[in-house]
């Protein structure tokens, strides 16, 4: 569905991404992995469309992106950015709305909209707060409200920089479990920045991983997520602590 | 519905205001001269009420719209019209042609102001880019430029000139006689607005998440910009500077709880225009039959205004 060729990234003085390519299947939960300023955030926009890389070419369906017209790119390919400072004074249903906007309706949402975004809000389990102003929720309220944009936005093609900032463990359980049924069930592509290994080893499929100096390798989790390959990318020590529901790596002390 | 309410006030209000414009002044005039007007007060009420209420309302309207765009471009609820330094490239026109003693002081501020609105447009570009944040330094900085132009210029003029340039500066529409370049656009500027109220909302979010969505982001800061600079630059050609109207009047509208631009676009016209229109009334008025510049009354209004409802307002907003 989307695909990359030598796909090449770089910030002044830092190369992200050496020659990247990537095929990306309908049906996928993808985790990235890496340090701090790796090049993940930067790896996600130039995957959704939203910055052009500085050299290379992301194809979705064969086009390249920057053919496509924004607002049919929106349909396909929607994106969880990391948190800007949001200023918007309306409601959280009013919020989720704002993720129609790519499907058609010019001047104000239709029915079906409100129905989308209602749904939406239910999924994340924000139904009730549907009036509530936006900014008078907590942080992990409204990043629950963010993805719930998101999922009223419908895309083909997931990205999501950090989904589970702000949540706590039982939504970041919830938010992982709902992402891998729209990959698995729905048939969709999901593609996550993650910071814990254990959801990335438990929730997804794949797994690609950012190393200094751009070099990036991906494959199945099982191969992925290994202790050695850990300790490699986050260069410190690991304990593997074995349990029935999967590998836990735990940084140790020395 | 609320906001829905609140539309149908401001749509009463608007002819409320402007008749209160017909009706009031320094000669008494009734309803019923004012629609068999003929005569005496058939002049004062057509020829000179008229087109100076016409006029008012025209740019309180513009200065409210322009508001409404300048902060969603710029995302700070700061920015005012007169942040771009296009009110002082047109008032720094308009005090040179007075000072000059020239008789083409309109045109010397279209010049200002559209000078201000290419030099602000050309410095806030750099390297392909074009940075909100840089926009609004730039207009800051020019404006304070500006600033000290018009400073220079009023300690040069002679005592004769220095009141109309100080009128001129704090809004005075007591020379407003052809609200038409206004009208035109004010329905130019607003229907734009209007049309594109749902890409305001989106983009009001923040520039990133809106390209996300679909929004071809630089072809529309541009435009916003565009239609800001010519709302606030028809405005100022028409009244002067007239503080506080586009400040106040998108606040005033969000904490009554409009957000969605869908209406903020059209309530702001409407109140923004009765606003003024109400102001201007007040002004040549109260101590009739001298004449207050009506700058000097949006903002004695305005401000206990907004404070008062920012003070009893939650958190929420």
């Amino acid at each position: 569905m989307l695909s990359t060729e030598n796909l090449h990234l770089e910030v002044p003085g830092k190369i992200l991404c050496q020659d990247l390519t990537l095929a990306l299947e309908a049906g996928q939960c993808w985790a990235v992995l890496g340090k701090n300023g790796s090049g993940k955030t930067t790896l996600l926009h130039a995957l959704s469309g939203l910055d052009k890389p500085a050299a290379g070419r992301v194809r979705l369906d064969g086009r390249a992106l920057g053919e496509i017209p924004r607002r049919q790119l929106a349909r396909r390919i929607g994106a969880l950015l990391q948190e800007e400072s949001t200023a918007f004074s309306g409601a959280a249903l009013d919020y989720v709305l704002l993720g129609r906007f790519p499907h058609g309706a010019t001047l104000a949402p239709n029915v079906s909209d409100i129905a989308a975004a209602r749904r939406a809000l239910h999924r994340v389990g924000m139904g009730q707060a549907e009036r509530q102003a936006l900014a008078t929720l907590s942080g992990g309220e409204r990043q629950r409200v963010r993805i719930a944009q998101l999922l009223a936005q419908a895309p083909d093609i997931y990205f999501l920089d950090e989904p589970l900032q702000h949540l706590d463990l039982p939504h970041q359980l919830a938010v992982m479990q709902l992402f891998r049924r729209i990959a698995h069930d729905e048939g969709k592509t999901v593609v996550m920045v993650l910071h814990d290994i254990y959801w990335a080893s438990r929730f997804c499929d794949h797994a690609l991983l950012i190393h200094d100096g751009g070099k990036i390798v991906h494959g199945a989790t099982s191969f992925m997520i290994t202790q050695n390959t850990m300790e490699n990318l986050y260069q410190c020590r690991f304990r593997t602590v074995t349990t029935s529901d999967g590998n836990y790596f735990l940084p140790t002390l020395e | 519905m609320r906001h829905r309410l609140l539309f149908y006030s401001l749509l009463l209000l608007a002819p409320f205001s402007l008749a209160a414009a017909l009706l009031s002044g320094s000669a008494d005039l009734s309803l019923a001269q004012l629609f068999n007007g003929n005569g005496t007060a058939g002049e004062i009420l057509w020829q000179l009420r008229a087109p100076r209420a016409a006029s008012a309302f025209a740019c309180g309207a513009l200065l409210a719209l322009s508001g409404v765009l300048l902060q969603v471009l710029l995302r700070n609820p700061l920015a005012d019209p007169y942040l771009l330094g296009i009110s002082g490239g047109a008032a720094v026109g308009a005090l040179g042609a007075m000072l000059l003693g020239l008789a083409a002081v309109q045109l010397a501020a279209l010049g200002g102001a559209l000078g201000a609105m290419t030099l602000v447009l050309a410095l806030s570009f750099n390297r392909h880019a074009w940075s909100m944040h840089h926009l609004l330094l730039t207009g800051v900085a020019l404006s304070a430029g500006f600033g000290a132009l018009i400073s220079l210029m009023l300690s040069l003029a002679p005592g004769s000139g220095l009141h109309g340039m100080l009128y001129w500066l704090m809004g005075d529409l007591s020379y407003a006689r052809q609200p038409g370049l206004a009208w035109a656009a004010l329905l130019a500027t607003g229907s734009a607005g209007w049309l594109l109220a749902r890409h305001l909302d989106v983009l009001a979010i923040g520039e990133l998440k809106a390209k996300s969505l679909g929004v071809a982001v630089l072809p529309l800061q541009a435009g916003i910009y565009l239609a800001a600079a010519v709302a606030t630059a028809a405005a100022v050609l028409e009244c002067g500077s007239i503080g506080f109207v586009g400040l106040i009047v998108p606040h005033l509208l969000r904490l009554l709880g409009v957000h969605s631009h869908r209406w903020l676009v059209p309530c702001a016209i409407l109140l923004g225009g009765s606003f003024l229109t109400l102001a201007d009334t007040l002004a040549r008025s109260v101590i009739a039959p001298q004449q207050l510049p009506a700058g000097v009354l949006t903002a004695l209004l305005g401000v206990p205004l907004l404070l008062f409802l920012l003070s009893r307002q939650d958190a929420k907003y």
